[in-house]
């Protein structure tokens, strides 16, 4: 007999999904509607005693005012309630990856699915200023894409709710904000202006802790987007540096009209976008000469693809090592773990200075599920045959050493 | 390894798979047939496994069961005795019980209800074909990685010995008493699975004594006293197919099947929907071949309506059915992957329509992935070609 299934107001949790800046997403089932929902859940005690009674009662007109928004690319906040111990907010379940994911650290976006997920941020930013709210609290964590590339702004409340901020989310603060000046639509421009260098340069506009980054954000000048990846068109640098602008009154007036002049300049670009683009948003590792990557025998979860360098392949055989293969730039290795659980059947040795792009298991998995779904079930169809044709040829070499 | 591989019959132990109360499941190699099997090697007692009749018996529910071939049920191979241990061997699947799933936690009532029309469809199948199940508890219920549901043995009448502890609790009254079962006893059964999916418990609960006690006497509480969401609007359904006394069950698996359709109010939706450029489909009458053996092929098939056999050895005698796929499930996959000619013949076992799909229009779907996922789509795939090679030509070796 399992344990009774834990409950929140009339939901009932299933797996925590992961952790937020303040507590835990859960998917979840909604008893009036037989439908999966995400439930996010702050515990009080994330606040101080005394500011408990404070929030309490900033939470209700917080939630009720995302509530109203309808719009495609804005997550619909279904419910909320509050329990003992805890605040909870019920948001639709769509099968979608925050934006945070697919950027790990360096990793850039295709310029043209960067520009188009950006488009779709500014549409719902217009959206919501129009009904008199800001978000305040714009960064790739609050940004859901689902695998047709639709973008849905989640976190619509959390501004008005919570005073204190995620360290994440201080490199997409304008500087009015570290003033402390109340959120204006000004401020969503800025962070959607930090959201657009960034996905499109790999990097931050600025960067730096504390009173570091204050700095950088109130006074520094970032180099144009093309300067930091030079496969960028310049004519995109003027319309991500506009919407930076130190002074509100600099930046676009309003993100319609920071996503017109986006548009406009990207045009030939997202045209583009149809075949699909290079690069990939993947953690890089550098490794020097005789560095291990993996050893024989060791679990592993991602796999390998070599952009520079060399790296060579080895077994332990019954005199030394042997080398079975040396891989240079493009080549893949380490793929049967993106597939199975089973501890690497080789070692992987760095042979020149190299780089190399990470693809962890569970990231390949999602990035097949960005197809339609019959591709998708082939694909599931060929990757279990993979695996199965493995654990074969396992056993019959078993059979036939005997 | 730590075991001692050796031999059962023609077939050569590879690895064992698990053990059960029943006896020993091995993942084994049939030289005969070139192919891997899951073979089961019973216990040596006085009776025959799991079976109240003894050894006759169990031949005659292997033999039986050799004839049933339904998408949603594990196909039976064959059986026989090797010093002493009679043994069955099935077709093998990489697939995991609906034990190991409910362990995970319930799933949502939608899933629950998939489960549950697969089940009832195997056993409307077998009960047609005067089979009965007998013993479907969590672990006879298989699930493959792909989601298709496969009931194994139907083996019927059960010795209450052989049945775990843990699986007691799906057992009807009828068979706690040792009274006669029939077919509304796997319909009690089947009730019971779906009352765990859906409540995250057994209807009856406990052990020794007192749960024998409760399956007899205890009406279960309505699932969605446990289960909540979704869950009450098939509290009637579910309870009804527990009732006590046989008569006041669905009289058959399709009877209960169709209460939990009208109830959900759901219409099953299309296996491949309209999606951007839609795949080209082919309908076949049952009986109608999809490709032969040797046939060169360019093409995979969804299964979209009805199901279809992979056989062998059509020639003169019967061929033998090496599997039965349904709704949802992929036929003659591997041409997309290499141009070698097909394996075995596809034959449609009822009325059905395929979506097919090219291997051109595949790679063009592919196409529209990333570039670093479609390259890892190319290394598996070719990964996939050198190995299925290389087990091709190992499978010949080994004698």
């Amino acid at each position: 007999m399992g344990p009774r299934p834990k409950t929140i107001g009339p939901y009932r949790l299933g797996p925590p999904l992961r952790r937020t800046g303040w507590g835990l997403l859960h998917k979840a089932s909604d008893p009036a509607q037989a439908r999966p929902v995400v439930v996010e859940i702050v515990p009080k005690e994330v606040f101080g005693r005394r500011e408990q009674a404070a929030v309490a009662a900033r939470f209700r007109p917080a939630v009720e005012a995302a509530v109203r928004l309808h719009h495609a690319n804005i997550l619909p906040l279904l419910d909320y309630g509050e329990t003992e111990d805890a605040f909870f907010v019920v948001s639709e379940f769509v099968e979608a990856v925050p934006l945070a994911d697919m950027l790990v650290a360096g990793g850039r976006l295709p310029p043209s699915l960067g520009l188009l997920y950006v488009m779709q941020v500014l549409a719902a930013l217009h959206h919501a200023h129009a009904q008199g709210l800001v978000h305040g609290r714009l960064t790739p964590a609050a940004l859901m894409v689902s695998s047709d590339d639709r973008v849905r702004v989640a976190d619509f409340w959390l501004e008005r709710l919570v005073a204190r901020r995620a360290a994440e989310s201080l490199p997409f603060q304008a500087p009015e904000q570290f003033a402390g000046a109340a959120p204006a639509p000004a401020v969503d421009v800025f962070a959607a202006g930090v959201l657009l260098y960034r996905v499109l340069s790999g990097d931050l506009p600025f960067k730096g802790r504390g009173g570091d980054l204050e700095r950088a954000v109130r006074a520094g000048v970032p180099p144009v987007p093309s300067r930091v990846n030079d496969a960028l068109p310049p004519q995109l640098d003027p319309v991500v540096m506009r919407a930076l602008a130190k002074r509100p009154e600099e930046r676009y007036a309003s993100a319609e009209s920071f996503r017109a002049n986006l548009g406009a300049a990207a045009s030939g670009l997202l045209r583009q976008r149809v075949s699909g683009g290079g690069g990939s948003g993947l953690q890089r590792r550098s490794f020097s000469p005789g560095q291990v990557i993996f050893e024989e025998g060791d679990p592993g979860d991602c796999a390998f693809l070599v952009e520079s360098g060399a790296v060579q392949i080895v077994k332990r055989g019954r005199t030394g090592p042997v080398v079975l293969a040396t891989l240079g730039k493009g080549e893949i290795f380490g793929e049967m773990a993106l597939v199975d659980d089973q501890p690497r059947m080789a070692g992987a040795l760095c042979a020149q200075r190299a780089t190399l792009a990470v693809i962890p298991r569970d990231a390949f998995q999602a990035r097949l599920g960005r197809v339609d779904k019959v591709t998708q079930k082939l694909l599931t169809v060929l990757v279990n045959r993979v695996r199965g044709a493995a654990r074969d040829l396992a056993d019959l070499r078993g059979l036939i050493d005997r | 390894m730590g075991v001692t591989l050796r031999s059962v019959g023609r077939y050569r132990l590879a690895s064992l798979i698990e053990r059960t109360l029943q006896g020993e499941l091995y993942k084994a190699f049939d030289p005969a047939e070139r192919r891997f099997v899951a073979l089961l090697l019973l216990r040596r007692q006085e009776g025959a496994g799991p079976l109240a009749g003894g050894r006759g018996a169990f031949e005659a529910a292997a033999e039986a069961a050799a004839a049933l071939h339904h998408p949603n049920i594990l196909t039976t191979h064959g059986h026989g005795e090797s010093s002493g241990h009679l043994y069955l061997v099935t077709e093998l699947l990489e697939a995991r019980t609906l034990g190991a799933l409910i362990d995970e936690g319930c799933p949502a009532p939608k899933r629950a209800l998939g489960i549950a029309r697969q089940i009832l469809a195997a056993l409307a199948h077998a009960h047609a074909a005067g089979l009965l199940h007998g013993g479907l508890t969590p672990s006879e219920v298989l699930l493959s990685g792909e989601g298709t549901v496969k009931v194994k043995a139907f083996w019927g009448a059960r010795r209450l010995a052989a049945v775990a502890e843990a699986e007691r609790p799906y057992l009807a009254p009828e068979q706690v008493v040792g009274g006669a079962i029939d077919a509304r006893t796997d319909v009690y059964a089947a009730g019971a699975l779906l009352y765990r999916l859906l409540a995250g418990v057994a209807p009856c609960r406990g052990r020794g004594p007192a749960l024998i006690d409760q399956i007899k006497r205890n009406a279960p509480r309505p699932p969605s006293v446990f289960g909540g969401e979704g869950v009450a609007t098939f509290d009637e359904v579910v309870l009804q197919a527990l009732a006590k006394r046989p008569q006041d069950r669905f009289p058959s698996a399709t009877a209960f099947a169709e209460a939990l359709q009208r109830a959900s109010g759901v219409v099953e939706k299309p296996v491949a929907p309209a999606h951007g450029r839609s795949f080209g489909r082919r309908r076949l009458a049952v009986g109608d071949m999809v490709f032969r053996e040797g046939d060169i092929g360019d093409c995979a098939y969804l299964i979209a309506e009805g199901s279809v056999q992979i056989t062998k050895g059509g020639g003169a005698g019967a061929p033998i059915v090496l599997a039965t796929l349904g709704r949802g499930e992929i036929v003659g996959e591997m041409a997309l992957v290499d141009d070698h000619p097909r394996m075995a013949d596809a034959v449609a076992a009822e009325d059905a329509e395929l979506v097919v799909i090219p291997r051109g229009e595949f790679r063009q779907r592919l196409e529209r992935m990333d570039k670093v996922t479609l390259r890892l789509i190319e290394v598996l795939v070719g990964r996939l070609r050198n190995m299925a090679e290389e087990v091709t030509a190992l499978k010949s070796v080994v004698e």
